[in-house]
């Protein structure tokens, strides 16, 4: 704070000053310095240099000046300290000089109506390069099986096969076994997320059933991401496949995001193939079909928006969205085939929030809890068409069913929440079909720590019950 | 009294806004701010200076209570706000700085809408007293916000790939065998980048919108990737930050330890308290008390070289492979402590970050 203990009716001069200063900084350190030079910032003196000057000005001066004065470029130098010691007005902080490259921007952007112009007319440039080269370039041939495959960037490890379709379905080569075969459908839990494959439940399964001599080849076909619909379509991609067993891995989140379009939009790294879908819906009663027109519908409408606001506002008017997801995918794949992951976001509308921020760093809080509505009963219809289908090819069928989850698990459920596992219990007693409680062979943990997902002990105890199901029902 | 203008008015609507479901918590934050002014007025003069040590505590106690994740109703509560940390910045600023402030001049400094969420973080003088800027510059503002959401754009597309942008991605990293120390190093490195580019493109449309305003807000980046040692480093990174915490935290800290001890451990031991106090301002965890701890000491370190080496390795300090070195050590340890800082994520453990720390040197277990 600035007070005068003896007003003096002008103050120092900028000598004065800067005589005081030489007192405790030395002439070597104050040669050459101007006397708007910034003292601080420019690193002629350190913080702790700041504050004995300080003291040093208020012992020959009688004037306090407080570092939250000085701290600042524009009172830090000899002429704002000169001023403060005078009571005189602050100075405005100086413009700092910009960089090189936002200097030319600037320049170039000295009226903004013509800068926004150019900035598009740039975007439409690039874009219809862009396009120009992806369709007719030396890449057109990876990126039309790019599309033919329907691929999508859903970063990931590799190793796990969990970052689109096409690389899940030849991971698990489900098209190549020859024998009977149970086929398990499910999420980062199935596929054995942190293990290796051969750790993860469906391989315990193989090699408990083949301990207890049934000759049975366990195919997983879980890849990461909880949703009906991608069950149905790696379920149409397997119909031909000899099949004995299949195994829907469902929960309470199966029949909450099953085939809601707000997890396609939102879920990243779920990755849906329409054709393979709408031809097992195709499968399904008509009237059922007719019932989920709609939602197929607005499916596919999130499915193409879901990758951000800035791509959304692109999609139909340029070729750029279209293009973006395979240049993440090669980008994503080139640069950092392994250490990536997908951020995981949680509907953030209807939930509890249990913290927030602004600051840039918090910004991109996670927010946890579970919608608070029912689940859609159109879900546990599917799931029966589904199971009546597979029977009348002689399939039977296993419904794994998955805790409500670890974080909820441990703590009493939200108030309004309600579990979906009860009602997929009664759909097992009601078409018959084999139900295997995943709660009782885990007894209450077998998680990891830092995530939702099974410990190496929590995969062997569901590989033994399952095991132990299919052989006794069998 | 000077009335609050239709401008002013606005200001306050859109905190309100920006604010969405915690505007009650915004409104009581203000009104305390007011109330604490008021308070700081009505002290005698000779409690003036205790009472005021006291009352900026009190504000850094708040604020840390609220930041912590221990407390209970994280973010919730009527004092909420406070855990918008620029907000309460500006409400210490405000505390410290010696005029006599008015409701209309207090609602106008907390409310300055540009810099509400991200910063930088401005004086009351800068906003209150500096003269407004002509048309010519509040138009390069316009050119500087769409230069900020430019990068802005970029960011947000960049953080899909960037290995420390969630702490979904962390567990990717800290359990994918194959990522080893190389990939870890890409992790941070690239995490830090991200993080400036991110920050700095929300200071730019921030410093862009203020200058349309007509208030001139100071620059909060400085080249810190160019900086070859700690506190080169801190002049250029979140300068606005570093400005408020040597105003607050370390010029009265080290008049303090000067009375009391020699001027070299002051060098050394200030720079620590006043990072440490950084990092719980972030969050007052473990993790990022850890980050400011490990910053200060490097500061404090860097300190007693400057103080302490031989006037003869003036040459050598000025040598091109010893500032090259002096380089790769600075940016390495910057990057290496984004280990304890990225993902700001509340779920992020120490033990992940200690585990993503031992990945930097190649220790996979």
């Amino acid at each position: 704070m600035s007070e005068r203990a003896d007003p003096r009716q002008s103050g120092p001069t900028v000598e004065e000053v800067r005589a005081a200063l030489k007192d405790v900084l030395g002439e070597e350190r104050l040669a050459g310095l101007r006397p708007d030079e910034p003292l601080l910032q420019s690193g002629r003196i350190g913080s702790l240099d700041l504050v004995r000057v300080l003291a040093a000005l208020e012992r020959r001066f009688g004037v306090k000046v407080a570092p939250a004065q000085v701290g600042r470029a524009a009172e830090g130098s000899l002429l704002g300290l000169t001023r403060l010691l005078a009571g005189g007005p602050r100075a405005a902080p100086p413009a700092a000089p910009p960089g090189r490259l936002l200097a030319s921007f600037r320049r170039f952007l000295r009226r903004p109506l013509r800068g926004l112009l150019l900035c598009l007319a740039a975007f439409a440039l690039l874009d219809q390069a862009l396009t120009w080269a992806l369709l007719r370039g030396p890449l057109s041939g990876r990126y039309d099986a790019f599309l033919e495959r329907g691929q999508r960037l859903y970063p990931g490890l590799g190793r796990l096969s969990h970052d689109d379709f096409a690389a899940a379905v030849e991971h698990h080569e489900v098209r190549r076994v020859a024998g009977p075969v149970v086929l398990v459908l499910g999420d980062s839990g199935t596929v054995g997320s942190y293990l290796d494959a051969e750790e993860a439940w469906p391989a315990r399964t193989e090699q408990a059933l083949r301990r207890d001599g049934v000759a049975l080849e366990v195919a997983n076909l879980g890849f990461y991401g909880r949703l009906l619909a991608k069950d149905l379509m790696l379920l149409d991609l397997a119909w031909d496949a000899p099949l004995e067993w299949v195994v829907f891995t469902v929960g309470d989140d199966t029949l909450h995001r099953g085939l809601n379009e707000y997890w396609v939009r939102n879920y990243r790294h779920i990755s849906l193939n329409w054709p393979h879908l709408a031809r097992f819906l195709e499968r399904l009663p008509a009237a059922e079909r007719a019932q989920l027109v709609v939602d197929l519908a607005a499916l596919q409408a999130a499915d193409r928006s879901r990758l951000g606001w800035l791509r959304r506002a692109w999609v139909g008017t340029a070729g750029l969205p279209r293009h973006a997801p395979w240049i993440e995918h090669e980008l994503t794949r080139a640069l950092l085939p392994r250490a990536l992951g997908s951020p995981l976001r949680w509907d953030d509308e209807r939930i509890e929030t249990l913290r927030w921020g602004l600051d840039p760093v918090n910004r991109r809080e996670m927010r946890v809890g579970m919608p608070r509505d029912q689940f859609d009963p159109r879900l546990l219809q599917v799931l029966r068409s589904a199971i009546a289908l597979l029977a009348q090819r002689g399939v039977r069928t296993v419904l794994f069913i998955e805790p409500t989850g670890p974080r909820e698990w441990r703590s009493p459920l939200p108030p309004g929440f309600v579990s979906g596992s009860d009602a997929l219990r009664a759909l097992a007693r009601e078409t018959g079909c084999v139900l295997v409680d995943q709660e009782w062979a885990l007894g209450g943990g077998e998680f990891l720590d830092y995530c939702t997902h099974y410990t190496p002990e929590g995969h062997r105890r569901l590989g033994e019950a399952l095991a132990a199901g299919i052989r006794g029902a069998r | 009294m000077q009335r609050l203008s239709l401008l002013d008015l606005a200001h306050v609507a859109a905190v309100l806004l920006l604010a969405r479901a915690a505007w009650l918590s915004l409104l009581a934050a203000l009104v305390l701010g007011w109330l604490l002014l008021a308070l700081r007025d009505a002290l005698p003069a000779r409690l003036r200076a205790p009472g005021l040590v006291g009352l900026v505590l009190l504000v850094g106690a708040l604020l840390l209570h609220v930041r912590s994740p221990l407390a209970p109703g994280l973010g919730a509560g009527p004092l909420a706000f406070l855990g918008v940390s620029y907000f309460a910045l500006r409400l210490v600023y405000a505390l410290v700085d010696p005029r006599r402030w008015t409701l209309t001049g207090w609602m106008r400094y907390a409310c300055f809408a540009p810099t509400f969420l991200t910063g930088p973080i401005l004086g009351p003088e800068e906003l209150l007293d500096a003269p407004r800027l002509v048309a010519a510059a509040r138009k390069e503002g316009a050119a500087r916000m769409l230069w900020g959401a430019l990068k802005l754009g970029l960011a947000w597309a960049a953080a899909n790939v960037v290995p420390l942008a969630s702490a979904r991605q962390l567990h990717w990293l800290l359990h994918e065998p194959a990522a080893t120390a190389p990939w870890a190093w890409v992790a941070v490195i690239s995490s830090g980048a991200w993080l400036y580019l991110e920050f700095s493109a929300w200071t730019d449309l921030a410093i862009g919108v203020a200058a349309v305003c007509g208030v001139r807000a100071r620059e909060n980046f400085a080249r810190p990737f160019a900086a070859s040692d700690p506190t080169a480093f801190w002049r250029g990174w979140h300068v606005s930050l570093g400005d408020w915490l040597r105003a607050v935290v370390y010029g009265p800290l080290a008049a303090l330890l000067l009375r009391v001890g020699p001027a070299g451990l002051v060098a050394v031991l200030a720079p620590i308290a006043t990072m440490v106090v950084c990092g719980a301002w972030h969050r007052a965890s473990p993790d990022f008390l850890l980050w400011g701890g490990v910053h200060g000491c490097a500061l404090g370190l860097h300190a007693a070289w400057t103080r302490l080496a031989p006037a003869a390795l003036d040459g050598l300090r000025a040598a091109g492979p010893y500032r090259a070195l002096a380089w790769v050590a600075t940016q390495g340890f910057v990057a290496a402590s984004w280990a304890l800082f990225l993902p700001a994520d509340p779920v992020v453990t120490l033990e992940a970050r200690l585990a993503l720390l031992r990945r930097l040197v190649g220790m996979t277990a």
